[in-house]
C-alpha cells in the first residue's frame, strides 16, 4: 500500500538535463579529447580467421545448417496448430555440441514467462503497443484487463509433446523461458549431422488481444464478409543460432529485440481447411492438387505479365468465404536457404501476382514472382498498390544490394501489422484498408496510401535485411531497422517526386539528437528507450549523411554493396559493416561512427567570426599605409573626439615653434631604408612563387568554427561575394582532428568575400542553424517561417475562439 | 492492500476507446520543441507527430488532405485537438496560456505551432505532453526544452505518463 501511495505522490519527473557518463577518449590531465581515436584493436573485437579487419567473412568463416521438415495442421475451431518436425541440425562449428538450443518465442505468452512478468506499469512492451493495453498509476484500461485475462487462461505457449530419434529413442529436454535446450545422446563432433523429431502444438493468439507477430483476425458477418484470417509466425521450435563471436544465442524473448537464425532448407506440409488457401515461404509444390486449373492458368499467364494478375478475384474470394468445409487439404511448400518459414491462410484472400524479372547472375532466379493475398475488406488500395510496391522494392534493393535472392515475394494483409520473414511478409492490420462510412460510403486518406506503400517496401526490404544479410536484430535492431529504413527512404524517395517522406532527411533528425535522455545507436534492442528515432530514424540519417554529404554517392553505394554481398547468406555483426565501409571506401570513418553510433552527442557547428587578412608585399608603399589606415581605425579615443568636436585647440597648433620632423610625418612615413630593402628584396634571388605572393592582391579570410554540438563533422561552406557570385567549400571532418571544439580555417578568393553560410544544403543535421551565417543573421525559427507563410498569428484569436483543457470544443471568448 | 486503494484501482478502469490494433513497424512517437524566440521574445512550442497517427485519432479520412491544413475549420480542428493534450504551467503560478498559431505538413509529420508569454528566467514550469496517448497508447513522448544550448529533456511513454519539471 505505501507504494502506491509513493507512486501517486511522486507527481511530477524530473527532466533530464545532461548527459553523465565516462568518457574513454577524454584525456585525464585535461579536457582534450580525441574525436578521431581509431576503434579498431580498442572496442572492436580483435580480427580473427572467422571476420577479418576488413570487414569480411575470413576464410575459415562457418555457420550452422539447420533443415526442417515439418508436417503442420491449424484447427480452425480451436485455433490450435499441432505439428510434427524433423531436423538436422549440422555443426559447421569447430565447436563440439552437447546440446542444442531453440527458440520457443511463444513461450513468451506464458503467464509465468519474463516478458509478462516483467511487463511494467503501463507497459512499453511491444505487445501492449499493439493491443492498446495500457495502464497507469491512475487506473488501467479494459483492454488490458482482458489482455491479462486471456493470458492467464488461454493456455498460450508451446506445448513439447516429445523429441525424439529416429529409432524413437527419446530425447531430454529442457524449457527456459522462451529457449529450450535438447540433450544430445553423444557430442555432435564438427561436420557431423543430428537428425531429431519435435511434436508440438500451441493455440494460435488472438492478435487484437495478445499483441505479438501472429495471429488471428475476423472480420463481422455485418458490412463485412466475415470469416478469418490467420497467420503463422515463430510457430515452430526454430534452432537458436550458434556463432563465431556469441557461442548460443540464448537471451531470452522479451518481445522486442526479434531474433537471428541458422539458414537451412525447409520442406512444409500445411494442413487446413479444404477451401482455405495458404501463401508461406517458398514455392508451391503441389498447385495441380491445391489449385484449379484456371488458377495455375493465371499463375502462368501471371510470369510473363506486365501487370498484376488475379489468380483469386475479389468476387471469387468473396465466393469462397460462404462455402466452409468439413475436409481438409495439404498445400506443401519448400524453400532452400532461408533462416525462417511463415505462412498465412484464410479462405477470404484476394490473390494477385506478377513476374519481376531481374538479372540473377546466377546467384538469384531472373525472375521473381511478386504476389499479394488480401480480402476483400483491403479493396481498393491493395490490389492497386500491393505487388507493384513489392516491384518497386525489387528494382531499387537491387540497385543498392543484390538480386533478391528467393523466387517468390509476397505481401499479406492480415492481423498483423508490419513483420517480415523470408519470402513472406505481413502487411496488414490497417494499412490500406478504406472506411466504411456510416451510408456505405468508402474513403481513405493520402496517407493511408502511403502508408501501405511504405510499410510494404519496409517488410519487403527486411527480406534483404536481415531475412538474407542476417544480422542479429535481438543485439542490434539498427543493423536491419536502420539499413532498412534507409533504403526504404531511398525507395520511397523514388516512388513519386512529392513521396511525403521525411524520415531520413538531416535537419528533422536534429531535434531528437539534442535530447539529453537518448541512449547511443549501439545499445541492446530490449534496453532502448525512444525506439524509433534510435534504431529506425537516427542510424537511417546516418547513413544518408554518410552518402551525400561525407562519402559521396559512388564510393558509399560501392562500399555498401559490397558489404550486402559479401554478407549475403551470412551473419555480420555491427564491426563488419563499419569496417567494410572503411576498407571500401577508403575514407577513415570511426569519427562517424563515434558521433554517431557510440555518443549522444549532437552537430551543432557555428561560425563565431570570419576575419579578413592581407597578404604582406613586404612594398613599404603599400604595407605603410595600410598600417596607417588601421590605425586610424583603431585610434578611436573618445576623449581625443570629444576635444575635437568641442573646437579645443591642441598646444602644437597654438605653439608652431615646437613642431618638428615627427610632427609632420607620422609613423608610417616610408623611410630610405625601407625603400632599399624592399629594393633589394626584389632584386635578389626570389623564387617565382616567392614574387607572385608579393604581387598577390587578392583576400584571405580566417574561419573561425566552434563545434558545439560534439558530433565532428564535415564543414560545408558557402562564400559569397561582392559580385553576387558563390563558392561552396566541403571541408573534410578531418579540420577538427586537433581541436574538436574549435578550428579556424583558411580561405583564399580574389574576390571580396561578403558573407559566409555554413551548411547551406541542410545536409548535416546542424542543430542550431541562427550560428551558421557570418556576418550574423536573425534567423526566423521554424515557426516564424510558417506564420509568415501563412500570414496568421493566432487563429483561434482571428475567431474569437477558445479550447479548455477538458474539452477540444471550441468557445466563443 | 487496503480496501480503499483496490476500490481506488478498480474505479479507475477506463473502457478504452483506442485504435484497436497497433503496428509493428510504425512507432507511435511525437517531439515537442520548446524554446524562447530571441527576436520575438515569444516562448514557442512546436509538436511534431506522425500524420498518419493523427488522422484516425482525430477522425480524418478523407482523401484530400488540404482542407485539413489549408483552410480555417481544419486548421482549427487541428489545433483544438493539440491544445486540449498538452500543457505547461509554470510552478506556484498557473498554466501559460498558448495560442495556436497553426499546423502544417512536412513529409509524415504534421507540425503545430503555438506559441505564449515566455516564463521568467530561473522559473519552473510544469510540462505534460499527452498528443495522442488518448488514441494510441503505446505513444511516446519527447519534450525538449531548448535554452541555446542548453537542452532539457522529458519522456513521457507508456512506462511513465508523468509530468515533467523544467527550469527557464
Amino acid at each position: 500500500m505505501s507504494l502506491f501511495k509513493v507512486a501517486l505522490a511522486a507527481g511530477v519527473a524530473l527532466v533530464v538535463s545532461a548527459p553523465s557518463f565516462a568518457d574513454p577518449i577524454r584525456q585525464t590531465t585535461n579536457d582534450w579529447r580525441d574525436a578521431f581515436r581509431q576503434l579498431e584493436d580498442e572496442d572492436w573485437p580483435t580480427p580473427n580467421r572467422e571476420r577479418r579487419a576488413t570487414g569480411a567473412p575470413g576464410p575459415d568463416y562457418w555457420q550452422q545448417e539447420v533443415d526442417y521438415d515439418i508436417d503442420v495442421a491449424f484447427d480452425e475451431d480451436s485455433k490450435v496448430l499441432t505439428g510434427s518436425a524433423t531436423v538436422t541440425y549440422t555443426n559447421n562449428a569447430p565447436d563440439t555440441l552437447g546440446y542444442l538450443w531453440f527458440l520457443m518465442d511463444q513461450n513468451r505468452f506464458r503467464p509465468d514467462s519474463i516478458a509478462v512478468m516483467t511487463e511494467t506499469v503501463g507497459g512499453a512492451s511491444r505487445a501492449n503497443s499493439r493491443t492498446g493495453a495500457a495502464a497507469s498509476v491512475e487506473g488501467v484500461s479494459a483492454r488490458t484487463l482482458n489482455r491479462a485475462r486471456r493470458l492467464e487462461e488461454d493456455g498460450l505457449g508451446f506445448d513439447v509433446d516429445s523429441v525424439t530419434l529416429a529409432d524413437g529413442s527419446a530425447l531430454d529436454y529442457t524449457v527456459v523461458d522462451t529457449l529450450m535446450r535438447i540433450d544430445l545422446p553423444e557430442d555432435l563432433e564438427t561436420g557431423d549431422s543430428v537428425t531429431f523429431t519435435i511434436n508440438w502444438d500451441h493455440v494460435l493468439i488472438e492478435t487484437a488481444v495478445i499483441g505479438g507477430r501472429s495471429g488471428w483476425e475476423c472480420f463481422e458477418e455485418d458490412g463485412e464478409g466475415g470469416d478469418c484470417i490467420y497467420q503463422m509466425a515463430q510457430w515452430f521450435p526454430r534452432a537458436a543460432a550458434f556463432s563465431d563471436y556469441e557461442g548460443w544465442h540464448n537471451k531470452a524473448f522479451l518481445g522486442r529485440g526479434e531474433f537471428t537464425l541458422e539458414f537451412g532448407d525447409y520442406d512444409v506440409s500445411i494442413t487446413v481447411p479444404q477451401d482455405f488457401v495458404v501463401a508461406a515461404t517458398g514455392e508451391l509444390q503441389n498447385p495441380e492438387t491445391v489449385l484449379t486449373e484456371t488458377q495455375r492458368e493465371r499463375l502462368e499467364e501471371a510470369e510473363t505479365a506486365e501487370e498484376p494478375v488475379f489468380i483469386i478475384t475479389p468476387d471469387e474470394a468473396r465466393a469462397n468465404e460462404r462455402r466452409g468445409s468439413r475436409s481438409t487439404a495439404t498445400w506443401e511448400f519448400s524453400a532452400e536457404n532461408v533462416r525462417d518459414f511463415a505462412w498465412a491462410t484464410s479462405r477470404k484472400f484476394i490473390w494477385d501476382a506478377v513476374g519481376v524479372e531481374q538479372d540473377g547472375g546466377g546467384q538469384a532466379p531472373d525472375r521473381v514472382m511478386a504476389m499479394s493475398f488480401y480480402p476483400n475488406e483491403a479493396e481498393p488500395l491493395w490490389s492497386t498498390y500491393s505487388t507493384r510496391a513489392i516491384e518497386h522494392t525489387i528494382d531499387v534493393y537491387n540497385e543498392f544490394s543484390f538480386p533478391y535472392p528467393y523466387p517468390t515475394a509476397q505481401s499479406i494483409s492480415g492481423p498483423q501489422g508490419g513483420m517480415e520473414y523470408p519470402m513472406i511478409t505481413f502487411n496488414g492490420a490497417s494499412y490500406g484498408r478504406p472506411v466504411i462510412g456510416e451510408d456505405g460510403e468508402l474513403t481513405y486518406s493520402r496517407r493511408a496510401k502511403h502508408g501501405l506503400i511504405g510499410v510494404i517496401i519496409h517488410e519487403i526490404g527486411h527480406i534483404y535485411f536481415p531475412m538474407v544479410v542476417n544480422s542479429d536484430e535481438r543485439q542490434w535492431t539498427w543493423m536491419d531497422e536502420g539499413l532498412n529504413t534507409f533504403l526504404q527512404f531511398q525507395a520511397e524517395r523514388r516512388w513519386s517526386e512529392d513521396y511525403p517522406v521525411r524520415r531520413g532527411d538531416p535537419e528533422l533528425i536534429a531535434n531528437y539528437m539534442v535530447s539529453t535522455n537518448q541512449v547511443p545507436i549501439m545499445t541492446q534492442s530490449d534496453s532502448i528507450p525512444q525506439f524509433g528515432n534510435n534504431a529506425y530514424g537516427k542510424p537511417a540519417t546516418a547513413l544518408v549523411v554518410l552518402r551525400e554529404t561525407v562519402l559521396g554517392r559512388e564510393l558509399f553505394d560501392r562500399a555498401f554493396q559490397e558489404y550486402a554481398e559479401r554478407w549475403r547468406f551470412k551473419r555480420p555483426t555491427p564491426y563488419d559493416f563499419f569496417r567494410t565501409m572503411e576498407e571500401s571506401s577508403g575514407v577513415d570513418l570511426d569519427w562517424f561512427w563515434r558521433g554517431w553510433f557510440y555518443s549522444t552527442d549532437h552537430v551543432d557547428i557555428a561560425i563565431t567570426s570570419v576575419t579578413e587578412g592581407t597578404v604582406n608585399t613586404e612594398n613599404p608603399e603599400i604595407e605603410n599605409d595600410l598600417e596607417r589606415q588601421r590605425d586610424a581605425e583603431t585610434s578611436n579615443s573618445t576623449t581625443l573626439q570629444n576635444n575635437i568636436d568641442e573646437g579645443l585647440d591642441f598646444y602644437e597648433d597654438e605653439n608652431p615653434e615646437v613642431r618638428d620632423f615627427y610632427s609632420e610625418n607620422d609613423p608610417y612615413i616610408v623611410t630610405n631604408r625601407q625603400r632599399e630593402t624592399y629594393e633589394g628584396l626584389r632584386d635578389g634571388d626570389l623564387e617565382p612563387y616567392e614574387e607572385a605572393a608579393l604581387d598577390f592582391d587578392g583576400y584571405v579570410y580566417f574561419v573561425n568554427l566552434e563545434n558545439q554540438g560534439g558530433v565532428v563533422m564535415p564543414v560545408i561552406l558557402e562564400f559569397t561575394f561582392a559580385d553576387g557570385g558563390t563558392d561552396e567549400v566541403r571541408i573534410p571532418a578531418e579540420i577538427w582532428r586537433f581541436n574538436p571544439e574549435s578550428a579556424i580555417w583558411r580561405y583564399i578568393s580574389d574576390r571580396e568575400v561578403v558573407s559566409v553560410e555554413l551548411d547551406p544544403h541542410l545536409e548535416t543535421a546542424d542543430a542550431d542553424r541562427t550560428d551558421n551565417y557570418y556576418p550574423p543573421q536573425i534567423q526566423p525559427s521554424r515557426l516564424e517561417v510558417y506564420r509568415r507563410s501563412s500570414g496568421s498569428s493566432s487563429l483561434m484569436d482571428d475567431m474569437d475562439l477558445r479550447v479548455e483543457r477538458d474539452s477540444i470544443e471550441t468557445r466563443d471568448q | 492492500m487496503g480496501r480503499s486503494v483496490l476500490r481506488t484501482l478498480v474505479l479507475a478502469v477506463a473502457l478504452c476507446a483506442a485504435a484497436s490494433a497497433a503496428y509493428a513497424h510504425r512507432l507511435h512517437a511525437g517531439l515537442t520543441d520548446i524554446s524562447v524566440n530571441e527576436t520575438t521574445g515569444e516562448l514557442e512550442v512546436v509538436h511534431r507527430l506522425f500524420t498518419h497517427d493523427l488522422y484516425p485519432a482525430i477522425g480524418f479520412n478523407a482523401i484530400d488532405d488540404t482542407e485539413l491544413y489549408e483552410t480555417r475549420e481544419g486548421l482549427l480542428r487541428l489545433g483544438a485537438y493539440a491544445a486540449a493534450r498538452f500543457s505547461l504551467r509554470v510552478e506556484g503560478e498557473g498554466p501559460v496560456p498558448l495560442r495556436f498559431v497553426g499546423a502544417e505538413p512536412d513529409g509524415e509529420f504534421t507540425f503545430f505551432y503555438f506559441v505564449g508569454e515566455a516564463p521568467e528566467p530561473g522559473s519552473a514550469v510544469i510540462i505534460d505532453n499527452r498528443l495522442l496517448v488518448d488514441f494510441l497508447p503505446s505513444q511516446s513522448n519527447l519534450t525538449n526544452v531548448r535554452q541555446g544550448e542548453d537542452v532539457q529533456s522529458l519522456t513521457q511513454g507508456p512506462d511513465s505518463r508523468t509530468p515533467g519539471r523544467a527550469r527557464f
